[in-house]
């Protein structure tokens, strides 16, 4: 086997961390999400989410806006079409290692081969 | 880690998302009821617009609209999430919308002033992009 082929290689570092995997899971199902919104989705604090946030702009995938409801202050998350394309290749990656899962217990469940008499 | 853990943990990952998804989904259906309150807004209001004479009904008429709209909007405005493409189809919504209307009101006031025939059909066609609108959510 040739280095470099199998769809791990696909997955993006970056998105693989549990925290960072749900809150573009998130967001790519939607237009846009209010901070608070994905905190609970997620099910992180404040604190988590912003740091994990943070590295997730710093990669050019998501973007905040701040803004107001009436006087109190609101956060608006969002992907970018670089975070779009990057999350799709990585569930793409990742369905493919899920199917082989399934290629490979298909396979198992397959009554052994006889040779013929 | 070996292969078939692998295996197990992208099956997860994937279903993990598929579930996250399926909540946002949810969370976002706010906008099939904003599309049905405001279809039947429009479906009251734009007959009253042109079979009113004018006088005090007619400002009664103006100022439950511009408390309506803005009630509406303030309820847009404080939903959490928005969907995957919704924006741009509330776009085709309101164009469609924008497009009927501006028909249903020079077609009015200068062919039919006054005349139910015209005022009350109207009011269905202008109001039927939000409850196509929201059929078509509903479906989703």
């Amino acid at each position: 086997m040739s280095a470099g082929t199998h769809p791990r290689h696909e997955l993006d570092d970056v998105i693989h961390a549990p925290v960072r995997f749900s809150i573009m899971a998130t967001l790519v199902a939607a237009d846009k999400a209010e901070f608070s919104f994905v905190r609970d989705t997620v099910e992180v604090s404040d604190s988590v989410l912003s740091r994990q946030v943070s590295t997730l702009e710093a990669a050019g995938y998501v973007k905040a806006i701040k803004g107001y409801v009436g006087k109190r202050p609101r956060t608006w998350l969002s992907l970018t079409p670089e975070g779009r394309a990057a999350f799709d290749a990585h569930l793409t990656a990742l369905r493919t290692i899920a199917a082989s899962a399934i290629t490979a217990s298909d396979n198992q469940d397959q009554p052994p081969h006889q040779d013929r008499p | 880690m070996d292969h078939s853990q692998h295996q197990a943990e992208a099956a997860s990952a994937v279903e993990h998302a598929d579930r996250i998804a399926r909540g946002v989904a949810e969370r976002s259906r706010w906008y099939t009821r904003f599309l049905v309150v405001f279809g039947i807004g429009v479906l009251l209001v734009t007959p009253l617009w042109g079979l009113l004479t004018g006088g005090v009904a007619s400002v009664v008429l103006n100022i439950a609209w511009v408390v309506f709209v803005i009630a509406i909007t303030v309820y847009v405005r404080r939903q959490p999430v928005a969907a995957r493409g919704m924006a741009r189809r509330y776009r085709w919504v309101i164009g469609a919308f924008a497009a009927i209307y501006a028909l249903v009101l020079v077609g009015g006031f200068t062919a039919f002033p006054h005349n139910p025939t015209w005022w009350i059909p109207s009011g269905l066609a202008a109001a039927a992009p939000f409850f196509i609108g929201a059929y078509l959510e509903h479906r989703r």
